[in-house]
């Protein structure tokens, strides 16, 4: 794949444009600033997209569920909102709203965060996407899950985890919006897998050695020749499938993957902030979400983390987060700077 | 850096070949990665003409900016190579702009070792 002559419109992403608009020669300085502008404008198109009414109640959830029907439209028709307490009798409409309702409860009783924007925002999914869609995503406003294809994916709503990993993205949008790229997409991406497993450890009450430490068990079919599609515990074990592969993800900075597949390996090299939170949960004991959690929500919500934050300066924010909260030298401060270093990353 | 303008791809000739790659999704599964390849010799002309039109179509639909704010969501590289592997042209696009029938050709075609 050489000598590209022709490029209709490659992805880049907004940072990059910002730099080249700023930077570069006067043609590729206009290119980007015409496509920061076409950006923007539909960002606003998208941002001014109709939402429910949210929650004026702090400490109260506002869930919406739509089906699209097993089309590609959203958010499609209203099957659920808060209030209708009658299950469904559809899996994937009852375990999004669910999921939703034990997300939100998390945040609020562990953070008293209200809702993904801590202002109530309407909690919107849309289920059944698309035709054996086998994917799950946050689109900026609200949560989408497709069915799976029966063949290799179940429903995406099956894991509790995943519908948490997909709530975590709005929220990170809402507050540090780590650049979906490279080590800060890959932050983004261990942060929401990070949350995903504490809002699952948390609904089930588990310590954390009884925790799987996985991300989206349950998804594959028994087909498929793996356990989930992350270990947090051991990155790189969690499949091994002729179909899809072997699991990529490194668990230490001397296997980290240089690529610029999967937006930089934002899926890839998210194995190692992910196992360097599960060493900090494991050498604390007891419940994940008492001490490391706090510490990881604390750093998302650090003004001192930018957008293009790296993983050494997440890991001196949460070093640092661990001082003020437990003192510098105490356990908890202790534990965090070992659980980096053993992944590999560098700090003080 | 051409976003909101259209390139069209060029004709496409017997040694052309079409490499269809999806990319993101809630997690990076490295079989499903790999790029899909469609030899045009094996094509007839009306079918090369079928195939161009749709690689047109796609370019266009390619010319409308993606939502930047989204995450987890998948995306399409289509490439034309020429006889020598040489990438002619290229477009990315979002899954939803893709057109249906070329995200059929990307679903009936199995991942395929480059020659």
């Amino acid at each position: 794949m050489t000598d590209i002559q022709h490029v209709s419109r490659p992805f880049v992403p907004p940072y990059l444009l910002e730099r080249i608009a700023s930077g570069g020669s006067q043609r590729l300085r206009e290119c980007a600033r015409h496509t920061l502008l076409a950006d923007r404008q539909f960002r606003a198109r998208e941002g001014a997209a109709h939402l429910p009414q949210g929650s004026s109640a702090r400490g109260q959830v506002v869930r919406y569920i739509y089906s699209a029907g097993q089309r590609q439209e959203l958010p499609g028709r209203l099957v659920r909102r808060e209030g209708d307490e009658a299950e469904s009798g559809d899996a994937a409409i009852d375990e999004a709203y669910h999921g939703l309702g034990a997300t939100y409860r998390y945040f609020w009783e562990k953070h008293q965060r209200h809702s993904i924007d801590d202002r109530g925002m309407a909690l919107q999914a849309t289920v059944h996407f698309g035709r054996d869609y086998e994917n799950a995503f946050w689109d900026g406003t609200q949560m989408v899950f497709g069915d799976g294809d029966g063949e290799l994916f179940n429903r995406f709503t099956i894991a509790l985890d995943i519908i948490a990993h997909e709530l975590t993205h709005g929220v990170i949008q809402h507050e540090a919006d780590l650049v979906y790229a490279h080590q800060a997409g890959a932050l983004n991406e261990s942060l929401s897998d990070v949350f995903g497993s504490l809002v699952k450890q948390y609904r089930l009450g588990q310590r954390v050695e009884e925790a799987d430490w996985l991300i989206g068990a349950g998804l594959f079919t028994e087909r498929v020749a793996g356990r989930a599609l992350r270990s947090m515990a051991d990155p790189g074990s969690a499949y091994d499938d002729p179909l899809l592969g072997r699991d990529p993800q490194p668990g230490h900075m001397r296997d980290f993957v240089e690529t610029e597949d999967d937006n930089g390996g934002v899926h890839i090299n998210s194995g190692i902030p992910n196992r360097a939170f599960h060493r900090l949960a494991m050498a604390l004991g007891g419940h994940a979400w008492d001490v490391a959690g706090p510490l990881w929500y604390a750093t998302l919500l650090d003004e001192r983390l930018g957008r293009e934050s790296d993983f050494t300066a997440f890991a001196e924010l949460t070093l640092d987060n661990a001082g003020q909260r437990y003192g510098q030298g105490s356990r908890e401060w202790t534990a965090t700077r070992d659980a980096w270093r053993d992944v590999g990353v560098a700090v003080r | 850096m051409n976003a909101g303008t259209e390139c069209q791809p060029p004709p496409l000739g017997i040694s052309s070949r079409l490499s269809l790659r999806r990319e993101g999704g809630i997690a990076h599964f490295p079989g499903l990665a790999q790029p899909r390849l469609v030899c045009c010799d094996r094509l007839g002309e009306a079918q090369r003409e079928r195939l161009w039109q749709l690689l047109a179509e796609a370019a266009r639909c390619a010319a409308a900016p993606m939502a930047t704010d989204a995450v987890d969501r998948r995306r399409f590289h289509l490439a034309i190579e020429d006889a020598e592997g040489r990438c002619q042209w290229s477009v990315e696009l979002d899954e939803q702009q893709m057109p249906g029938a070329l995200l059929r050709l990307w679903r009936d075609h199995k991942p395929l070792s480059r020659g």
